[in-house]
């Protein structure tokens, strides 16, 4: 039951790569030979290592939370939508089998655009490789599981196409763009309230574990933001099968 | 299964806002029953089998299948309900097959199984051929039958087919009702809604006809006609009419005014004698009358008496014997 919906999850994307999977992998190697090739050397080095080096795991996180999180919110829009969730309500599988296959699809998606981000980034020149490999597994792996939890509560939330762009647009860009991507938190230390607004954001916290699996610099307290993400996925995947479970949306 | 009642209703009710969808419905389905929901547009028959599925919450009581509490024992209801919805809720993202075999797999069917089952459900309804085609490529026809198709891939207990039939021509109708005969042979519990009422006439043991959100009528046919309802009155006038005369529904007699107001009907117990009661009422407020038909009423004729708006709330002593 459960493992067929996950399939059927995982095909979705599958048969279509060059779109799920290829528009995003292309636009983060743009950002990558744009940001990090072209205006990195003008740049010059951040916390002791190139700005490309420093800036790719916040690319990965980026990627990997955007799709993770697309995964779900787009199945269950339209599942809902055109109301092939019905099937799947009426039959015998729970509401934490539904869920853990809705996410679980999400986190593959998100996984296998990181990793071959990472790949990719690994053959360019002057990119340091990993250095901690079991911190970029756990995280990796936990971003993943939090965006593609957000993404099938933003799924259950949508009334229309809109409000997905809206939930992506105004909710999950800005705590990536200020999620510390593209700059350290030692160049915003002047600016007062970002300084101290980027500590509270979670995507900053992510990047930040990534960049120390990667690179081995950490900005802030890894043990601190580690369990709060761990705490926040855990939270968010209750919040999903209690939805699931009261029919939100789903049911009449 | 817990005991031998494939559906049984417990004064269930379903509301939106202000609208009672469904009013205490509280009737069972007996075992290898083929039994028909009848009722016009909004009369909540579609909203009573989805709180029996498991696509809307119940707002009063519940319903068990076999025994099982729709609520508490989900799993277990759904595992023996296979349901066709008048609607096409097929997967848009990939061809009837894939359809099928995922549907099955969803209900705990293994994998190998689903394939068998697939290619097994596709060549029964003469879908085979089309089988790498994406739902909505197929036609009217096609869809319902994939639909049908879908409900009996679980091997179900119950079978819900709601509509099946609507907007086919001739032909696939006729292949889809003997489809549905041949499941009823096998001893699956059929419950099934239609506009058609001479297609629940020939088909049901039983029906129940709802009118909004009420179970108003329930029991076989040709018992609900021979209950009292049995001849219907025709009588043409001789020329149009604004209104019946007062003395005609101060009587009881349900009567109405149909064909551009230029006929009076009633569904009644005793044709000839109402037929007679009718005429006395109409020649005694000068009302010229041109023909008298009296003939054997229809299930249609007692749908339409029990579902217009003047017979909702008519007590079954008024509506059996009209006087």
């Amino acid at each position: 039951m459960f493992l067929t919906l996950l399939k059927r999850e995982v095909f979705r994307y599958v048969k279509n790569p060059s779109v799920t999977i290829g528009t995003p992998i292309l636009s983060q190697i743009l950002y990558i030979i744009v940001f990090g090739l072209v205006l990195g050397p003008r740049i010059g080095s951040v916390a002791n290592h190139s700005y490309i080096s420093f800036m790719l795991p916040g690319l990965v996180m980026m990627a990997l939370i955007t799709n993770s999180f697309m995964n779900p919110g787009w199945s269950l829009y339209m599942a809902r939508h055109f109301d092939w969730i019905d099937p799947i309500l009426s039959s015998p599988m729970s509401s934490t089998q539904m869920v853990s296959a809705y996410i679980l699809a999400g986190v593959l998606r998100g996984l296998l655009v990181g990793t071959v981000l990472i790949i990719v980034a690994l053959i360019l020149p002057g990119v340091v490789a990993v250095t901690h490999l079991p911190f970029v597994l756990i995280y990796l792996v936990v971003v993943a599981f939090l965006g593609a939890s957000l993404g099938t509560i933003v799924g259950l939330w949508a009334d229309k196409f809109d409000h997905i762009v809206l939930a992506q647009t105004f909710a999950l860009f800005p705590l990536v763009f200020l999620g510390g991507v593209f700059y350290s938190l030692e160049m915003i230390e002047d600016i007062y309230i970002l300084s101290i607004l980027v500590k509270f954001n979670p995507v900053t916290h992510m990047i930040n574990g990534l960049r120390y699996g990667m690179i081995g610099v950490a900005e802030l307290y890894i043990p601190f933001g580690l369990t709060g993400l761990v705490l926040l996925s855990s939270a968010l995947f209750l919040v999903c099968v209690w939805l699931f479970r009261r029919g939100y949306n789903l049911r009449i | 299964m817990k005991n031998d009642v494939p559906v049984k209703f417990f004064d269930i009710s379903k509301r939106f806002g202000d609208t009672l969808a469904v009013d205490s419905a509280d009737f069972s389905i007996h075992k290898g029953e083929f039994f028909g929901l009848l009722g016009p547009n909004g009369a909540g028959k579609t909203t009573l089998i989805k709180l029996l599925i498991g696509l809307a919450n119940p707002t009063e009581g519940t319903a068990e299948v076999f025994g099982y509490d729709i609520n508490e024992d989900y799993r277990q209801v759904h595992s023996y309900v296979g349901f066709a919805p008048a609607e096409a809720n097929l997967d848009r993202e990939f061809n009837i097959f894939d359809n099928l075999r995922f549907h099955a797999g969803y209900n705990g069917v293994s994998p190998r199984e689903q394939l068998e089952r697939a290619e097994q459900q596709l060549k029964k309804f003469d879908l085979w051929e089309k089988r790498n085609d994406k739902p909505y490529e197929l036609s009217t026809g096609m869809r319902k039958k994939l639909l049908f198709a879908r409900s009996m891939i679980i091997d179900p207990k119950i079978v819900i087919l709601d509509e099946p039939t609507a907007g086919l021509d001739l032909e696939t109708k006729e292949a889809v009702q003997n489809n549905i005969k041949k499941i009823t042979e096998e001893g699956v519990t059929i419950l099934f809604t239609t506009h058609q009422i001479d297609e629940a006439e020939r088909l049901c043991d039983r029906v129940a006809i709802m009118n909004e959100g009420k179970v108003i009528e329930i029991g076989p046919p040709e018992e609900l006609l021979e209950s009292g309802q049995g001849d219907l009155v025709r009588i043409t006038l001789a020329e149009e009419i604004d209104s019946l005369p007062g003395k005609l529904t101060r009587d009881g007699l349900r009567v109405e005014l149909v064909s551009e107001k230029k006929e009076v009907r009633a569904t009644v117990a005793d044709g000839s004698e109402a037929a007679a009661d009718i005429m006395r009422a109409l020649h005694g407020a000068g009302i010229a009358t041109k023909a008298v038909h009296v003939e054997k009423a229809s299930l249609e004729d007692l749908f339409l008496q029990l579902t217009s708006k003047d017979d909702k709330t008519v007590s079954k002593e008024n509506r059996v014997g009209g006087r």
